[in-house]
């Protein structure tokens, strides 16, 4: 996060699926070629010829509005709806020649829904993949305890419960737990954060990020918050009607040069502050300041997005702030570092739109 | 009181509730049984006390009232077993894809085979046949639909998203079903067999006409014969067998469901 370019930054998280930690499987690339889906009686395809290439441990976000196919085209990976034409294929294996049932259990699926069973206990609940792959059960009893764990629920607690006696957030953190059982290399995310509140919304999302630092599986999710896509994407595809491929991007580039009024117009409003969004007090050099005149403020962590810093600046009517890490005192940031910074990502964006341009004008 | 001590042992009431089974039994359900237990002594008590007519004395015998209510309660039985294999089986089957275009047209039917009164079929039936199958046949047929109908809704009614996980996460169509689809729909299915169950028990006494014996021999006799205390005692063990019917019905439905629904 601390690099500015847009481009290097999707390849550092793009490449950095072999230093995956522990036991757990990293992610395998999905490549979907020419993928068609249409179904009998539309003339319009719900997915039209769709080209995507998603990288081993990346998180891709198809990001676009309600009935652009979104949804249909991540299901369509894991054959939930059979494509009509195209070809899908996960780590270089065409998965349309494999056995739909069986390939499902090696791809984790979480939903909006979190489609719990309601009359089976929480360990049942996680339990129930790596059962239907015929674990033996101090594996599989183990595993569920530790998948707990791993999302935040106490197994002690939790383990003989039923999903109705949980919260939401609980509930969907049990989803992630059962998706995550059988240590699939790829997870399919539909709307994952979707039903639970905003505060609760954004804890999920911080910890599932945390999570995938180390897990780092091949992440296909889809929402049709563009924040969110921000937040949480390494790349973001825009999908028009049909799936059509608006634009694949870094979020910084969507953010700094939409390719067109379309993704302009999903970006929507206050795009340069949801760029700030993405930059971390880290990426500046901060001023060292021997002044003691920031008695009665409280500094900021290092680790704060710009946008936070802009915020906090407004609020406290000041134009310098004082940034701390572990404690001390590191520095102060100005709203001039701000402003410089802005500027600095907008003469980037506009040197690779121009270059971008040159580009088109040689093919044309 | 038992209650009172668990809230106290833990502050957090609600919590520990949850964690329990719902306890099967309460003191509740000793209700009906209590109550069914009482009419049946009460009636033998009067029946000792009054002198009867010949004509009523062999009818009323002890051994002959057990007779009746044996036979009403195998037939009741036997209606439900066929009616379970029956309805349970098809009304999966119509929920399957490839058949889910056969539940309106096979709703409607039922529904107009439903709105026919049972009292005239058993007529016209008994016109032809006698005895105890075309009877429980007659009313098996009769039963099957709140069965089928409820098998159908209970099945359709599983929350899509817990469907969609499921088959998401590598169920096979069957493994849906049996660890999905029927566990959720066992506490709907069950409610349609009691009622199936509850009609069946009211519904066999108008049988005693096609010979199929039962608790309707006692109230048939009380009519032909111009007697109140045989059709009396017939009409109350009825009503006792049926309210007895539903008490253990409804302990089933509870017991069948799965604890994380109830």
């Amino acid at each position: 996060m601390s690099d500015p370019a847009p481009t290097s930054s999707t390849t550092t998280t793009g490449g950095s699926a072999d230093n995956s930690g522990g036991s757990e499987a990293g992610g395998v690339p999905i490549i979907l070629q020419g993928v068609t889906k249409k179904y009998p009686g539309t003339d319009a395809a719900a997915v039209d010829n769709i080209d995507l290439e998603i990288g081993a441990g990346e998180i891709v976000m198809l990001v676009g509005p309600s009935g652009c196919g979104k949804t249909t085209t991540m299901r369509m990976v894991n054959r939930l709806i059979e494509p009509t034409s195209g070809t899908i294929s996960i780590d270089g294996e065409d998965v349309l020649s494999l056995n739909d049932v069986k390939l499902r259990r090696t791809i984790g699926y979480v939903i909006q829904q979190i489609g719990l069973f309601p009359h089976l206990t929480i360990e049942q609940n996680v339990a129930m993949v790596p059962k239907l792959l015929g674990w033996d059960k101090s594996r599989i009893s183990t595993r569920v305890e530790e998948m707990l764990a791993v999302v935040g629920l106490d197994p002690h607690e939790f383990a003989h419960r039923f999903p109705r006696q949980l919260s939401g957030g609980q509930q969907q953190r049990v989803g992630v737990a059962r998706a995550l059982a059988a240590d699939p290399p790829i997870m399919l995310m539909d709307e994952p954060f979707g039903a639970v509140d905003p505060i609760t919304r954004t804890r999920l999302q911080d910890e599932f990020l945390n999570l995938q630092q180390k897990l780092r599986k091949t992440i296909v999710f889809v929402t049709h918050d563009f924040d969110e896509a921000v937040k949480m994407g390494d790349k973001i595809a825009v999908l028009d009607k049909g799936s059509r491929v608006a634009q694949f991007a870094a979020p910084e580039e969507i953010l700094t040069s939409p390719a067109d009024d379309f993704v302009a117009g999903f970006v929507g409003q206050g795009a340069t502050l949801k760029r700030l969004q993405l930059e971390r007090l880290d990426s500046l050099d901060l001023h060292q300041s021997s002044r003691s005149t920031h008695d009665g403020v409280t500094p900021l962590p290092v680790r704060s997005t710009l946008h936070d810093v802009l915020d906090a600046m407004i609020a406290d009517g000041r134009d310098e702030l004082p940034v701390e890490k572990d404690g001390q005192l590191i520095g102060t940031v100005t709203l001039e570092d701000l402003l410089d910074r802005v500027r600095a990502l907008r003469e980037e964006a506009d040197g690779k739109l121009s270059r971008r341009g040159d580009e088109t004008g040689g093919v044309a | 009181m038992s209650a009172a001590v668990d809230l106290l042992s833990d502050p957090d009431g609600r919590d520990t509730k949850l964690h329990q089974a719902p306890s099967l039994l309460t003191w509740r359900d000793l209700g009906i049984p209590l109550l069914c237990t009482a009419v049946v002594v009460g009636e033998l008590y009067y029946l000792s006390q009054v002198t009867l007519g010949a004509s009523q004395a062999n009818i009323l015998e002890i051994d002959n009232l057990v007779l009746r209510t044996r036979e009403h309660v195998v037939m009741t039985l036997t209606i439900t077993v066929i009616v379970l294999a029956l309805a349970v089986p098809f009304g999966v089957l119509i929920t399957r894809p490839r058949f889910r275009w056969l539940a309106s047209p096979v709703l409607a039917l039922g529904n107009i085979g439903q709105a026919a009164p049972i009292v005239g079929l058993l007529a016209i039936i008994g016109s032809f046949v006698f005895g105890f199958w075309p009877v429980v046949g007659m009313i098996a047929a009769f039963s099957i639909l709140p069965v089928l109908r409820n098998t159908i809704v209970g099945i359709e009614q599983v929350d899509v998203g817990v469907k969609d996980a499921a088959r998401g996460m590598g169920m096979s169509p069957m493994g849906v079903l049996m660890r999905v689809e029927l566990p959720l729909a066992i506490p709907i299915i069950a409610a349609g067999t009691r009622t199936a169950l509850i009609l069946a028990v009211a519904v066999i006494p108008l049988g005693t006409d096609m010979n199929a014996g039962a608790l309707g021999e006692l109230v048939f006799a009380g009519i032909k014969l111009n007697r109140a205390e045989s059709l009396v005692c017939g009409a109350l063990l009825i009503a006792v067998l049926a309210l007895l019917v539903d008490w253990a019905s409804g302990l089933a439905q509870r017991a069948l469901t799965p604890r994380g629904i109830r």
